[in-house]
């Protein structure tokens, strides 16, 4: 009975595994097609300005930008206790069209105390639409992709 | 005196007429002339020179000297100080710059977008000095760090930011955590933490990264349009929704006396 629950639970593991890694790279594929020159048709910051989506670097692991405060990576979770300053624990998980990273800043030292705090960044594609939003801070940014080349100006 | 006078006309008539002859007479050669531009200087276009002496003694406005003239605060004097010489942050730009190839790297380019063609940013640019040229970026980092950090390299924006897990921090108001700025360049990947992103070598340098990306123009990674401003820079200021010309920092920039730039 013991080995047929283990191998029950090896089953559900690894289903589950290739089951992420399927939506990852559904989602990484997806923003390969959706790489390009965007406008910005809404936002609630100043932050929020035009700009090129990419993967950093045409590299999958380091992330994905747009323009440059939009971003979201590396593409793997970790969690660090930094010297002289916080714990950074990172979260990713994916779907399809969209991916959510989760920052976890706790156990700082009393000279950075109120940095401790949680930013859960979500980023989705619909269409030819980019929408980026950081949950906490209420900092959203809504973008269309441009027909093409695009500029800067 | 008979003869010498004789001597004057002869020549007269045998080599103006040939002058004359070659732009058509003297409308044409208002015409040549006014079309031609600028008498040459001995400052060429475009010509690698290193005129040392240029730039040595310009420092950074610290005072009031005017109704909406902006100026540096003292603070600034750690990037030029007084006598025009360096300060150790100025010394972080131009080891920088050194090291990315000086007067061949592409700060040095004089084809820059934008600085001599809109939005002038400095319109002398092809006829500085590599010297001049240095400066140049040194101030340019210092008005930035001026409308940023009032150059206060222990700045950190507690106010609203998008992110309140990485609040901007020192002179350049960079990112604190490394995993948000280490895309940013090989200079962004200092360790995460207040200390280290107050410091300012990591944020001075992490920010010329920034700047390296946005002058390689398209094929950087940011696809900008190679301009200092108005282009979607980090720096929000520096944004076209924000200025057309800089804002606050362009108006600094245009301060550099070697452009001959108008704010």
């Amino acid at each position: 009975m013991k080995k047929y629950l283990v191998l029950l639970l090896l089953a559900f593991g690894w289903s589950y595994m290739t089951f992420a890694v399927d939506k990852k790279e559904a989602f990484v594929e997806k923003a390969k097609s959706m790489a390009g020159h965007y406008k910005l048709v809404a936002g609630s910051n100043p932050k929020c300005s035009d700009g090129y989506l990419a993967f950093v670097g045409d590299k999958v692991e380091q992330g994905l930008h747009l323009g440059h405060d939009v971003f979201v990576g590396p593409f793997v979770d970790t969690k660090e206790q930094e010297k002289d300053y916080c714990q950074v624990a990172q979260k990713i998980s994916f779907s399809p069209d969209s991916v959510t990273q989760v920052t976890e800043i706790s156990r700082c030292p009393a000279s950075a105390k109120s940095d401790e705090s949680v930013a859960t960044k979500y980023l989705s594609f619909k269409g030819n639409e980019v929408y980026f939003e950081i949950k906490e801070s209420g900092f959203k940014c809504k973008y269309v992709k441009m027909a093409k080349g695009g500029s800067d100006e | 005196m008979n003869k010498l006078l004789t001597l004057l006309a002869a020549l007269s008539f045998s080599v103006l007429p040939n002058a004359y002859s070659q732009v058509g007479g003297v409308g044409e050669i208002n015409s040549a002339a006014s079309s031609a531009g600028n008498p040459p200087s001995a400052r060429c276009h475009n010509c690698r020179t290193d005129n040392s002496a240029d730039a040595d003694s310009i420092a950074l406005p610290t005072t009031r000297t005017g109704r909406g003239v902006p100026y540096f605060n003292p603070a600034c004097k750690s990037f030029i100080r007084d006598n025009g010489s360096y300060g150790p942050w100025g010394n972080v730009i131009k080891d920088y710059i050194v090291a990315k190839g000086g007067a061949s790297s592409r700060f040095f380019a004089d084809s820059l977008p934008g600085m001599e063609s809109a939005p002038r940013t400095c319109p002398n640019w092809g006829r500085l000095s590599e010297n001049e040229k240095m400066k140049f970026w040194v101030w340019m980092i210092a008005s930035i760090a001026q409308v940023e950090s009032s150059c206060n390299n222990r700045s950190v924006n507690t106010g609203r930011v998008p992110n309140p897990s990485d609040r901007p921090r020192g002179l350049l108001q960079l990112n604190t955590l490394k995993s948000e700025r280490s895309w940013r360049g090989p200079n962004c990947k200092f360790p995460s933490g207040a200390e280290a992103t107050y410091n300012p070598t990591n944020n001075i340098k992490c920010g010329m990264d920034i700047m390296d990306e946005l002058l390689k123009g398209s094929s950087g990674e940011y696809r900008a349009n190679g301009k200092i401003f108005p282009t979607n820079s980090y720096w929000e200021k520096l944004r076209p929704n924000h200025s057309s010309n800089g804002g606050p920092i362009g108006r600094l920039a245009r301060r550099y006396p070697p452009c001959g730039a108008t704010m």
